[in-house]
Order: C-alpha cells, then sequence, then structure tokens
C-alpha cells in the first residue's frame, strides 16, 4: 500500500518541471510520515486519509512549478531567435545549394528551425535538453555517413545514441547496475553489428546479446537465483555452440536454451504464472506462429516480430485515445522497418518508418 | 485569510519553533495544529524549502522501535533569518494595530 502511494504520488511529480532531488526530498518526506503515522498505530487507510488523495495534494506540492509540456513563456530575444529561425534556414538551404551545390545536404538546414525552438525553449529549465535534440544530431550524422562515405549501413547505428541519451539523462535515479542494464543494448548492438557482422558473423554472435539477461539477472537479490540465471545462460550459450559446431544445425542449437526459457517462463517472480490469461494465451499463441514460420518458411530471423504483439495488445488495452496509437507506432515502425529490410532489401530507406513515431506524436499532441 | 499571507505566517512560526527546539515534521504540524489549522501538505513545503534555502539542516534519529525521525535544526543563516522576520513581523503588527484604532502591545 505505501509503496501503491509513493509510486502515484511519484507518477504525479513526473509531469512537473522539477529536480529529481526535489522529487526524491518529497517523496522520502511522505515515506517519513507513513511510518511516523504507522508508529503511532494507524492503519495504512487511515494513514491514505491523513496525508491526502495524490491527485488532490499534488497541486500543493507543485505550486510555482510549471507542467511537462506546458508553453514556457519566453524572453523577447529568444522569441525573436525562434521566429527568425525559418529565415535563416531558408537562407542557409539557397547558399549551400547555388553556392556549393550541395543541393543534397542543404536541406538540413531546416532542422536548425526546431533545434533553435528546442534549445531555447529547454536550455537552463529541461534536463532532457540533449535527448530531444539528440535525434536531430544522430540524423545528420546519419546522412553525412550515408552521403558522404555512402555508409548508410551501419550508420544507422548513430539513431542508438537516443535512447543512450535518454537513459543516462536519468542516471541519477537509477542504481549504477539499472543503468548498465538498461543501457547494455545499445552498447551490445553496435560490437554485435560492426565486430561480428562485418565478419559475417551473424550467427552464432549473436550470443553476445546474452549479456543483457546476464547483467539483468545481476540484478537479482538472492544469489541463489543469480546464480541459476549465470549458469542457464552460460549453459546454454555452451550447448548451443557445441550442438551448432557438431551437427552444424544452429536452428536445432536453439534448444540449448530450453532450460533457460523454461526457467524465465516458470519462476514464481515474474513467470508466467504472474501473467493474466490472456496474456499467457498470446505469448503461447506466439511462439507456435513464431516457431511456424520459422521451421515453415525459415524465417527465423523475421518472425521475431510476432512477439510485438504482446507489448502492442499491453499497449491497446490500457491506453486510451493519443497515447495509445503514440504508444503502439514505435511498433509498428518496427514493424514496417524488418519488412521493408527483410523482403524488399530497403534497409538504406527502411529506417524512415521511424519517422512515425515524431510524425505521429506531434499531430496527436497538437 | 489569503493564502499566500498566512503561508507566510506560518513559515515565521516554523522557524521560531525549530529555534526554540529541533522538531521533526509531526510534531511542527502536531504543535501549530494547537491554534492553527494546518496539514501535512502545508507545512512539509514550508521545511522542504528552508531547507533548501539553507535556513534548515537536517538529522535523523532513531525513536524506539519505530522508523528513524528526520529533525530539523536552524543553521545560523536560518537564526539570522529569522531575527529579521521576527522584526519585520512586530513593526508590521504595531502599525496595523495602529491604524485599526488598537493599543500596540
Amino acid at each position: 500500500m505505501k509503496q501503491d502511494y509513493l509510486k502515484q504520488l511519484k507518477l504525479l511529480l513526473d509531469n512537473y518541471r522539477m529536480e529529481d532531488k526535489e522529487k526524491q526530498d518529497i517523496l522520502t518526506d511522505y515515506d517519513d510520515m507513513y511510518e511516523n503515522y504507522r508508529d503511532f498505530g494507524m492503519s495504512e487507510t487511515d494513514i491514505e486519509v491523513k496525508l491526502g488523495d495524490p491527485n488532490r495534494i499534488i497541486h500543493d506540492l507543485t505550486e510555482g512549478y510549471a507542467k511537462v509540456g506546458d508553453a514556457v513563456e519566453l524572453s523577447p530575444g529568444k522569441t525573436k531567435a525562434i521566429a527568425l529561425s525559418p529565415f535563416a534556414a531558408l537562407l542557409l538551404f539557397f547558399v549551400g545549394g547555388f553556392l556549393f551545390d550541395g543541393w543534397t545536404y542543404s536541406w538540413m538546414a531546416f532542422l536548425l528551425i526546431p533545434v533553435t525552438a528546442i534549445t531555447l525553449n529547454m536550455a537552463g529549465s529541461d534536463k532532457h535538453l540533449f535527448t530531444a535534440l539528440s535525434p536531430f544530431a544522430a540524423l545528420i550524422a546519419f546522412f553525412v555517413l550515408g552521403f558522404v562515405f555512402e555508409l548508410w549501413h551501419p550508420g544507422w547505428l548513430v539513431f542508438t545514441v537516443i535512447p543512450f541519451i535518454a537513459i543516462t539523462t536519468e542516471i541519477k535515479t537509477m542504481k549504477p547496475l539499472e543503468y548498465l542494464t538498461a543501457i547494455s543494448f545499445f552498447l551490445i548492438l553496435p560490437v554485435y553489428v560492426l565486430y561480428f557482422g562485418e565478419r559475417d558473423l551473424w550467427i552464432p554472435g549473436w550470443l553476445i546479446f546474452l549479456a543483457i539477461p546476464a547483467i539483468g539477472a545481476l540484478n537479482e537479490k538472492s544469489l541463489l537465483k543469480i546464480l541459476i540465471w549465470e549458469l542457464l545462460i552460460v549453459g546454454g550459450v555452451a550447448g548451443y555452440l557445441w550442438i551448432g559446431e557438431a551437427y552444424d544445425r544452429f536452428d536445432l542449437a536453439l534448444l540449448a536454451f530450453l532450460p533457460l526459457v523454461s526457467y524465465a517462463l516458470l519462476r514464481e517472480e515474474g513467470g508466467i504464472r504472474q501473467m493474466p490469461k490472456e496474456y499467457r494465451y498470446l505469448l503461447l499463441l506466439s511462439v507456435v506462429v513464431y516457431v511456424a514460420l520459422g521451421l515453415l518458411f525459415d524465417l527465423w530471423g523475421y518472425a521475431w516480430l510476432v512477439f510485438l504483439s504482446i507489448p502492442v495488445y499491453a499497449i491497446y488495452t490500457n491506453a486510451e485515445g493519443s497515447a495509445r496509437i503514440i504508444g503502439i507506432m514505435p511498433f509498428v515502425a518496427t514493424f514496417l522497418f524488418m519488412t521493408l529490410g527483410w523482403f524488399f532489401d530497403l534497409w538504406a530507406f527502411a529506417w524512415m518508418a521511424y519517422l512515425l513515431i515524431p510524425v505521429v506524436a506531434i499531430i496527436k499532441e497538437a | 485569510m489569503n493564502t499566500q499571507f498566512k503561508k507566510g505566517i506560518i513559515e515565521l512560526c516554523v522557524m521560531k519553533l525549530v529555534n526554540d527546539k529541533d522538531m521533526y515534521g509531526l510534531e511542527v504540524i502536531e504543535t501549530i495544529s494547537k491554534e492553527i489549522e494546518v496539514n501535512e501538505n502545508t507545512i512539509y513545503p514550508i521545511l522542504r524549502r528552508l531547507t533548501k534555502q539553507g535556513y534548515f539542516d537536517t538529522y535523523k534519529e532513531a525513536e524506539g522501535v519505530g522508523a528513524p525521525r528526520k529533525y530539523y535544526r536552524l543553521t545560523s543563516e536560518g537564526i539570522e533569518r529569522l531575527d529579521e522576520s521576527l522584526n519585520e513581523w512586530t513593526q508590521f503588527l504595531t502599525r496595523v494595530t495602529r491604524i485599526l484604532g488598537g493599543t500596540t502591545a
């Protein structure tokens, strides 16, 4: 009950432009009050009545703070700079085009418009400034790598900098191990593509991704559970390599991970038994479809998309209106990206599917 | 009473109480609420703000078997600020009483 109360309060506080330390201080105070009232012999229900419904008290706690997403009142100088940025962009576009014959690149000058607006709105008041600017930096880097050096692949890897910066911005709210777990995918992906991919070792190079659950398992509180996870991962890797090399059947070698998958699904905390019924069926159906598509059409590398149906279903049933569409869009983009790349070999352009995410968000939130 | 005005007065009361004796949050609420209607959501923001402004510092102290309590203590800046505020308050009260035709204490 206390955790639920504090969690709800934190969610509400997250809607305001407030420093993390300030939020933490408020939560610590409410935690202390909760405990103090408990010491006085009050029941949890009475304590929560006494402290007040988070939805009601949030106004007192955030007095003087702007809401996230609210327009910030800008100085006249900043407003002028934002208003002038389209003209500056247009000028740069023509200068780049006419004087340097750089029409291919000079359109990027138009990125100056959102970059100026974001920088002047957020600099000094919002720690997410670099996260907000990172898509533009990544896009420019991607086009430079692509147009100038013909490095569309693996140039797309620069986009991993976006979630990396977003997670790193929240580093103060995470324990070191949680942070490492969160960023591990974005550290491993470049290694996989640049090292294993370049040597055409996609298989069994993908095993490197198992470092993610191996690191994640270290977050477990019980030493026994950590040992079980690590042993199953290492055992699975060893079995996979052995079967794959000995019989030259890396598809069948996946069976070596059966104990790991079984443990992940059947464990008490977070396992399939704690899942609501519809999620169990959906997971089972996804596994069946994945295996069927893999065995019948050798679509192992593509058919994993079927598992995205689980988070999509979760978003569909838990969110409403704009939040639902915005939440589902990354999965739609991934589906389009993989489909265009896998079946039509359009990897160089397929990434554009991800532009759907900000476009839909802007349209829906406008 | 105007909310901001009331908050200003309560802030002064909080500082005065903590100056007299180190107190934990609920103790401050309990003491003030004997005279003025206040609750957690009025007092704790004041305690946090005064701590952030450097007028209070805090320390934890275990109380019997219960959870440790966070005590507030006035810093030297806090004592200076309290003196200034008390002077301003006394002068203000004197002038208001004069205007309203009463007698000053």
